[in-house]
């Protein structure tokens, strides 16, 4: 479960402030499928930085799965990040002249808790899963945008995380590998993984469940368009 | 925590991945181990040579140089600065001491030698009688001349085995004349092979009478040296004492800091001998330590042109769980992987150069010269370029576990 309490950031020039986020409060529950819609300047991306960890909010308090997370060390951070979150970002970020294989397990090189024959066995289950069971030992420039983006997808699922993070996760994608890569979301939303999905267009975010609609730092629950 | 053995296999083929670059970046810390290796060999192989050659030599030897020593050094007759205040008449003084056995005095030229039609340019060292005694040289062949010989400035000539075989191939060199400049000299002996020596060729000399070449060839009346055998190697001081008192009585001399010569026993001589290939061995090292400096600056260059490309996986690697010390580590590693290789590849290169060095200089000097480096100095290398590595390697990797990953994320 996530949760976020009037979540405030500012930022410091000198003696100005800039107020971003002001007064952000949400929950997401186990197994939710949430869009959180904004256009560039909605500050948009700061709370994307703060629920995945990447930031701290100024004031306010933010839960994971009961637990304080606003005020953590760095190092803490990226241990939570590691366990609890997974990344999926609009321009994939996968590591050139490294296989597919090697970049869904990326994760587990930083989770000491799971050796590399399971992760190796996990992220095979996972693209096997997402159709790619054939790429495996391809680099990332030997693969379309979607197939990036469905290894990005088994690369975020690797750690078990408590919520999937997908950032524009259909940006870089045409027309039409933006369907499979929502339909993908969909069906892991009814497999019980919790899906936080950032977004710009309310068409995509109309795959979600629950639509949370950013303005000016100020966030409102909208009822979902019918699909 | 980061598992060591994963960064160090990720480390390898990142850098796998750039073979032309990382064997570039690595070059100069190769050339800087591999140089590392042959000062080092060269320096020990040089030390063996000479205590082996001083050795074989005698080391109840004590030498007379004209002219007083500077310090602890050499006289400066060494260096080529004509003194002449050694006579002939002073090694024979020397032969006559009680703790002494034979003293030969040395003065020595170089012209033509000439038989027939063949023709050498060679050394031509003047002795006493007493030489074969000083430099345990056995006569091959005919005999050595002697003192009524030397007496009468007898154009008499004793050759050495290689100068004889060229110039009389198979023919008995005995009662033959050969001309030098110009004069005729009968051939009487032949020297038996001595092989090559750091103090000259002896196998392609021409040695006579001291007289007669002072007075023949060189028109002096002095010597260059004198070189005398002590009757054992535990009264050398003694020996050493007693030479420098008789030629102090001989030469007038009241207060030894007026002296105009120095004796040095054989152990004295090999002990400068050692400081001066020590000295050298440890400038030319200084030299190869900026050379690894360098080397080490290419390191760092190379790691932070790196970085700037690898922005972005930086900060997916923080976004995916990495902490700051687990990039600082992946740099590190990768850094000093780098040295390493190149460190263990300087080993073979200087290893394989250091023992074909030596096989030219024993294939083309004579000398027995060997390659010799033990496995504490080849750790020592391998472990200065680890240290370069890590040395070098240590900003890059601070940076890069300094960035921000969400400026990272976004770095174009």
């Amino acid at each position: 479960m996530i949760e976020a309490r009037n979540l405030k950031k500012e930022y410091r020039s000198g003696s100005v402030v800039t107020p971003v986020l002001e007064g952000v409060s949400f929950t997401i529950n186990q197994g939710e499928f949430v869009a959180i819609v904004g256009i560039s300047g909605s500050g948009k991306s700061t709370l994307l930085n703060i629920i995945g960890l990447l930031d701290t909010p100024t004031s306010g308090s933010y839960l994971i799965d009961g637990k304080q997370v606003n005020d953590l060390r760095k190092d803490e951070m990226a241990h939570l990040r590691n366990q609890k979150i997974g990344f999926v970002f609009q321009r994939y970020n996968l590591l050139p002249r490294t296989s597919v294989l090697e970049n869904v397990i990326l994760p587990t090189l930083y989770n000491a808790q799971i050796k590399r024959k399971e992760a190796e066995q996990k992220a095979k289950e996972l693209l096997d899963k997402l159709g790619l069971s054939h790429r495996l030992d391809n680099r990332p420039n030997e693969l379309s945008g979607g197939e990036s983006q469905r290894v990005a997808v088994a690369r975020a699922l690797i750690n078990n995380p408590s919520l999937i993070l997908a950032d524009e996760p259909t940006g870089n994608l045409g027309y039409k590998n933006t369907k499979p890569i929502m339909d993908i979301f969909q069906k892991l939303s009814e497999e019980g993984n919790t899906i936080l999905l950032v977004t710009h267009s309310k068409e995509i975010a109309s795959y979600a469940s629950r639509v949370l609609n950013l303005t000016k730092g100020v966030i409102k629950e909208e009822a979902p368009s019918a699909s | 925590m980061i598992k060591i053995i994963v960064i160090i296999r990720s480390a390898f083929k990142d850098l796998a991945a750039n073979k032309i670059r990382s064997f570039l970046t690595m070059l100069g810390i190769i050339i800087g181990i591999s140089s590392v290796i042959l000062v080092m060999a060269i320096g020990s192989g040089a030390q063996q040579l000479i205590v082996s050659q001083v050795t074989k030599m005698g080391t109840n030897i004590i030498g007379v140089l004209p002219g007083k020593s500077e310090m602890q050094g050499m006289p400066i007759s060494v260096m080529g600065v004509t003194i002449t205040s050694l006579k002939q008449e002073d090694a024979e003084a020397i032969a006559n001491l009680p703790y002494i056995i034979a003293a030969s005095p040395y003065a020595t030229g170089r012209d033509t030698v000439a038989y027939q039609k063949e023709v050498r340019i060679s050394d031509l060292t003047g002795v006493s009688p007493d030489y074969p005694i000083v430099e345990e040289a056995l006569v091959e062949r005919g005999y050595f001349f002697n003192q009524r010989q030397q007496s009468s400035f007898a154009r008499v000539a004793v050759l050495g085995h290689t100068l004889a075989q060229e110039l009389f191939g198979n023919l008995d060199p005995l009662s033959k004349n050969i001309r030098i400049r110009g004069r005729t000299f009968q051939v009487i002996g032949v020297l038996a092979e001595k092989g090559n020596t750091l103090f000259g060729k002896v196998d392609s000399q021409v040695f006579m009478p001291v007289t007669t070449i002072q007075k023949d060839l060189l028109g002096i009346d002095y010597v260059n040296s004198i070189r005398a055998k002590a009757t054992d190697s535990s009264k050398m001081n003694l020996a050493r004492v007693e030479i420098e008192n008789l030629l102090r009585h001989r030469h007038g001399i009241k207060s030894a800091d007026k002296d105009d010569f120095t004796v040095q026993t054989m152990t004295q001589m090999l002990d400068i001998l050692k400081e001066v290939t020590g000295a050298i061995q440890a400038f030319l090292l200084l030299v190869v330590a900026i050379s690894l400096l360098v080397g080490g600056i290419g390191i760092m260059n190379i790691m932070l042109a790196t970085l700037s490309q690898r922005i972005r996986e930086v900060g997916l690697r923080k976004a995916l769980g990495a902490k700051d010390q687990d990039i600082f580590l992946q740099f590190l590693v990768e850094s000093s992987l780098l040295t390493l290789i190149g460190g263990l590849l300087g080993l073979a290169f200087g290893v394989g150069a250091g023992i074909a060095i030596a096989y030219l200089i024993r294939l083309l000097t004579g000398f027995a010269w060997y390659f010799s480096i033990t496995f504490s100095q080849m750790i020592l290398a391998v472990g200065v370029a680890l240290i370069i590595g890590i040395l070098f390697g240590l900003y890059p990797a601070q940076k890069a576990a300094k960035l921000n990953p969400i400026k990272a994320l976004r770095y174009e």
